[in-house]
């Protein structure tokens, strides 16, 4: 630093690389070379891919459902029936009605299936089977409560079908029959 | 970091395991199908198996019944015969019967049994859309014929 010369009273001082050393912020111009230095280093955006895997998380456990895992329309081709003004479904043993089989599914028991048969007299195996499910179904009329099924079918099933395997549930003193329905959303009016 | 000087940054791969298995779980055992239940009122059904005659016609009872190409509803012995239109899914047409079942609503404001009839050759899928119709009118007793 020197002095300009011609001037008593004042005092010019010629400009320096800092104006004072003590606003020389070296430690921040490392710590930016630092950073600008890791900047040019290639690397995978891990923090983008968590936010998509917890989107995706929050999603699936929003249409989580423990239930449901007994219907297998699925695997035997077939589309049941869809309906507006529906009720929960509840875990309950279920006939199945396909083009060919009745298969009953319960979920402590193994899986009975038969062919359906041409008159009502060839049901008497499965009124067996309800026979021994109904042994383990603890139920109490007097309370109220009801020795459920859940009933699937085809959409395009004959209702004659369905209503000889309800006929059969019915006598064999399965009082409460629930068919299994696609919701179907209601329109907004 | 106080003291520290250095910079540690947040280990993320144990939260990517932790993610991509939650993910394999829940995409395995979804349920992507909303599957639900009708119903039905076994009080009100009548097993053809039953000997026992059919009880005595009440004043106030009333029945749907779907036939082949039509749909009978019937209070007090009073007749309602509707054109039945279903599409190629087996889907009814039910706009004439939500009327007539809200006229009835209005005559028997507390009432909510009411009798489903079906003919042998209707579709599964007509029976539940007459069905579903008369849910969604505040008849929530529909007991099914299996006659």
């Amino acid at each position: 630093m020197s002095y300009v010369k011609g001037s008593y009273h004042r005092k010019i001082l010629a400009p320096g690389y800092h104006v004072q050393s003590k606003f020389d912020l070296h430690h921040l111009r490392e710590r930016r070379h630092e950073k600008a230095r890791k900047k040019s280093e290639p690397g995978l955006p891990l923090v983008a891919l968590i936010d998509i895997f917890s989107m995706l998380v929050i999603f699936l456990l929003m249409n989580f459902s423990a239930s449901g895992e007994i219907f297998f329309m699925s695997k035997q081709g077939m589309k049941i029936p869809e309906a507006k003004n529906t009720n929960p479904l509840e875990n309950q043993p279920l006939v199945t009605i396909t083009t060919k089989e009745v298969i009953l599914v319960s979920p402590k028991h193994k899986v009975y299936m038969q062919r359906i048969p041409p008159t009502d007299e060839g049901y008497e195996p499965l009124r067996v089977k309800l026979r021994e499910y109904k042994a383990f179904m603890k139920v109490d009329p007097a309370k109220g409560e009801k020795r459920k099924m859940n009933i699937q079918a085809d959409q395009k099933t004959p209702i004659y079908e369905v209503k000889r395997v309800m006929t059969v549930l019915i006598t064999e003193g399965w009082d409460g029959i629930n068919f299994a329905v696609m919701r179907k959303e209601a329109k907004k009016e | 970091m106080a003291g520290g000087g250095g910079e540690e940054d947040l280990n993320l791969v144990p939260f990517i395991d932790l993610f991509s298995v939650l993910i394999c779980f829940l995409l395995m055992t979804a349920v992507w199908m909303n599957v639900d239940a009708l119903s039905t009122n076994t009080s009100l059904v009548t097993a053809a198996e039953d000997d026992e005659p059919p009880p005595e016609e009440k004043p106030d009872q009333l029945a749907v019944t779907v036939m082949a190409n039509e749909i009978q509803m019937v209070v007090n012995g009073q007749v309602t015969r509707l054109p039945l239109v279903i599409d190629k899914e087996g889907r009814a047409n039910v706009d004439q019967v939500l009327a007539v079942l809200a006229e009835w609503k209005r005559m028997f404001p507390d009432k909510k049994d009411i009798q489903l009839n079906t003919e042998n050759s209707v579709m599964y899928q007509t029976m539940i859309s007459v069905f579903d119709a008369l849910m969604g009118s505040g008849w929530t007793d529909v007991g099914v014929n299996t006659q």
